[in-house]
């Protein structure tokens, strides 16, 4: 009997996350600075889906643009964050077993801000092959992942309080290092700008810059999947887990190599985003308890929900302006939160269940 | 099984129909007026000079060609908007945003018929919506999260301009260049010629009743931006400090080639100056950031201060246009009044 409640618990979860999801797309296309025709907006979908003018074009060319080029990209794009900073909580959190653990502990925002300024100084065109922001945040925050990787390390392990320390120095170091780039800049102007790549907005969404973060996604989520048992004696701890047959030096390396590149993906695209991260996991363990493989499955809907919604009052609670995400996300994401936590039998797995 | 390959064929038939009608014959006589627009565009070409700029805009470096002139202009700056203005391009305007202070007195009939688009900068969308074919501002307004990046301008025809007087070697003479290459873009050289004659003049009258100031009588200027724990003046690299030079001041920080920049109050102090340029704008209001200066125990001791010699300067007139006539003749008034009796 117990085990059919469940079940059916489960199909009433999916059923109005998949409904709510839709909503949210169909919401996210329609709504904007601009207002645009509801029925426009969705003959200029089905026309680019097709590849054929189903529907007589009637509507300006300005339309389209926004509709196909900016909305569309934009809500894939909230999709693909949301559920990838929510992913890599996860990860962070089981790498760290700290439940305050959030994918940019590792100093990686810090690196990918260091990365924008230093393509922004030295030229992207001298630097790298390729020429933009985003890229060189990338190439930040992976250099940064990996110097903390190497740091933390001792004897070939490292332990979670290493990890997050190690994290924070590293940080601490890169802020130092973008400061002293923009001191000594000659266009000082110029160059803070460039730190307003890494304020998180999704405002930069374009349909080339999708495909590679969504397959590595996948790839992390698939991890998560298979690998889910081994995740969850993580949380017991090394000891435990090492009893229960579990290779935790794999556990650790390949959630390290992962999520690194994982953040790094979305901060470039994204810039920092604040809270998604770290309170979509815990709403799931609310929902499912914390088995990794259900952490992980649920994360993926309520994230990208939680940033649609976030983006949608950015882009209409200030028209002709749009607000920062951040601002969003936290004002409305911790009250939600600390309710949470304390009306729930709350628990983060392992010991102090 | 049944419902999907019904779907299937309901979308092959939306398909079909999509298909059939794309493919109707044109009206014969569609396609004669075709041909004499194409004419019409021919002959236009002839006359317009395409015209070419680089920009290094952050981290790239983008070539733009204007190959007819804009039709549809948005400034996203309120030097860009009057400098449009000041060429009379009004009726060439769809869109302007983002003022510091108000518009300058001599356009305020022209601009309020020109649609505001936002207060700040507005979003990417509201850009897009008006379908504009010249951008125009401040560079931070070429960053994809403030209102879109110049090559997102390009994919979706608009051509970026940035003037060269916002960058680090700005002067009155970049000014001058942008006014004759905004001529070119938009066929309005007379026009611009006119302008750029009509601020020499003036600046050349101003800079007459000043007369000849030697080295030892030049007057010794800091100009003040902002900033508590440490100063944020203005520098010797970009327009602002052609100004002070223009009106026939020696600025104290000179020396450093960047347009403004964040110096020490100890610096200030053992250089000295005679007086004081207040640069005027935002939140913090010219009597409160006077106050400050008179009240800093450091500065007691300063020529300007024990003097009381200070100046207000708006930092719209020190922005690159024909207000820097304005800001040119405010400024050379305070530093030398007994020449303006």
């Amino acid at each position: 009997m117990k085990n059919l409640d469940n079940k059916l618990y489960s199909a009433l979860l999916y059923m109005t996350l998949s409904i709510g999801l839709i909503f949210s797309i169909i919401a996210s296309i329609s709504l904007g600075a601009v207002r645009l025709d509801f029925n426009d907006v969705w003959k200029i979908i089905a026309n680019k889906m097709f590849l054929n003018n189903i529907f007589q074009n009637t509507w300006n060319i300005s339309t389209e643009n926004i509709v196909w080029n900016l909305r569309f990209p934009r809500t894939i794009l909230a999709i693909i964050a949301g559920s990838g900073l929510s992913i890599c909580g996860i990860m962070m959190q089981a790498l760290t077993k700290n439940p305050l653990a959030n994918p940019y502990i590792l100093g990686i925002s810090s690196g990918a801000s260091t990365g924008a300024v230093m393509v922004i100084i030295f030229g992207g065109s001298r630097l790298f092959a390729l020429q933009s922001v985003s890229f060189g945040a990338f190439i930040g925050a992976l250099f940064t992942s990996l110097l903390v990787f190497v740091l933390a390390r001792k004897n070939g392990v490292f332990s979670s309080t290493r990890l997050v320390l190690t994290g924070v120095s590293v940080a601490a170091l890169f802020s130092s290092i973008t400061s002293f780039l923009i001191f000594t800049a000659k266009e000082v102007s110029k160059v803070r700008e460039a730190l307003f790549w890494m304020t998180g907005s999704l405002a930069g969404a374009k349909w080339d810059r999708l495909l590679w973060p969504a397959l590595w996604l996948l790839v992390c989520y698939l991890f998560l999947i298979i690998f889910s048992r081994g995740l969850n004696s993580l949380l017991l701890g090394e000891g435990a887990a090492t009893t229960l047959g579990v290779n935790t030096k794999f556990f650790k390396n390949a959630i390290l190599f992962l999520g690194s590149i994982l953040t790094g993906f979305v901060v470039s695209m994204t810039g920092v985003i604040g809270f998604v991260g770290l309170i979509v996991p815990h709403i799931s363990r609310t929902l499912v308890g914390s088995d990794h493989r259900k952490v992980a499955a649920l994360s993926i809907f309520i994230g990208p929900i939680l940033l649609i919604w976030a983006d949608v009052l950015a882009r209409i609670l200030a028209r002709p302006e749009e607000i920062p995400i951040g601002i969003i996300t936290a004002f409305l994401g911790s009250p939600f939160f600390i309710w949470l936590i304390r009306k729930s039998s709350y628990s983060f797995g392992g010991k102090d269940g | 099984m049944k419902k999907i390959s019904l779907l299937l064929i309901v979308v092959l038939m939306i398909a079909f129909t999509g298909c059939s009608s794309n493919e109707a014959p044109k009206p014969v006589d569609e396609e004669i007026k075709n041909v004499e627009v194409n004419d019409e565009e021919l002959q236009e070409e002839k006359t317009y000079k395409p015209v070419t700029f680089n920009y290094d805009i952050y981290d790239n470096n983008y070539e733009v060609i204007f190959e007819k002139a804009p039709e549809r202009a948005v400034t996203l700056s309120q030097f860009m908007t009057e400098m449009l203005l000041a060429l009379g391009l009004e009726d060439r305007m769809v869109g302007t945003a983002y003022m510091d202070n108000e518009i300058y007195p001599e356009f305020k009939e022209a601009y309020e018929s020109i649609p505001i688009l936002s207060d700040k900068y507005p979003a990417k969308e509201v850009l897009f919506s008006v379908e504009p074919d010249f951008v125009s501002g401040w560079r931070s307004a070429f960053n994809e999260k403030r209102v879109a990046s110049a090559s997102e301008m390009m994919e979706n025809g608009m051509n970026p301009y940035l003037a060269i007087s916002i960058g680090g070697d700005g002067s009155l003479e970049t000014v001058y260049e942008d006014f004759r290459d905004l001529g070119k873009i938009f066929e309005v050289e007379e026009k611009a010629e006119e302008v750029i004659s009509k601020m020499q003049t003036e600046i050349k009258s101003i800079q007459d009743k000043v007369g000849n100031v030697s080295d030892e009588e030049m007057i010794k200027v800091f100009a003040y931006d902002s900033g508590e724990n440490e100063p944020f003046a203005v520098a010797g690299g970009g327009i602002s400090g052609d100004i002070l030079r223009q009106a026939k001041a020696k600025n104290i920080f000179d020396d450093i080639k960047k347009g403004y920049a964040t110096v020490s109050w100890e610096e200030v102090v053992e250089r000295n100056p005679d007086m004081i340029v207040i640069v005027d704008y935002g939140d913090t209001d010219y009597d409160t950031k006077l106050n400050f200066l008179k009240q800093h125990p450091a500065l007691k001791g300063l020529n300007a201060v024990k003097e009381e010699r200070f100046v207000k300067i708006g930092l719209a007139d020190m922005s690159p246009g024909i207000r820097n006539v304005k800001a040119i003749e405010e400024l050379a008034k305070g530093f030398y009044p007994e020449k303006f009796e």
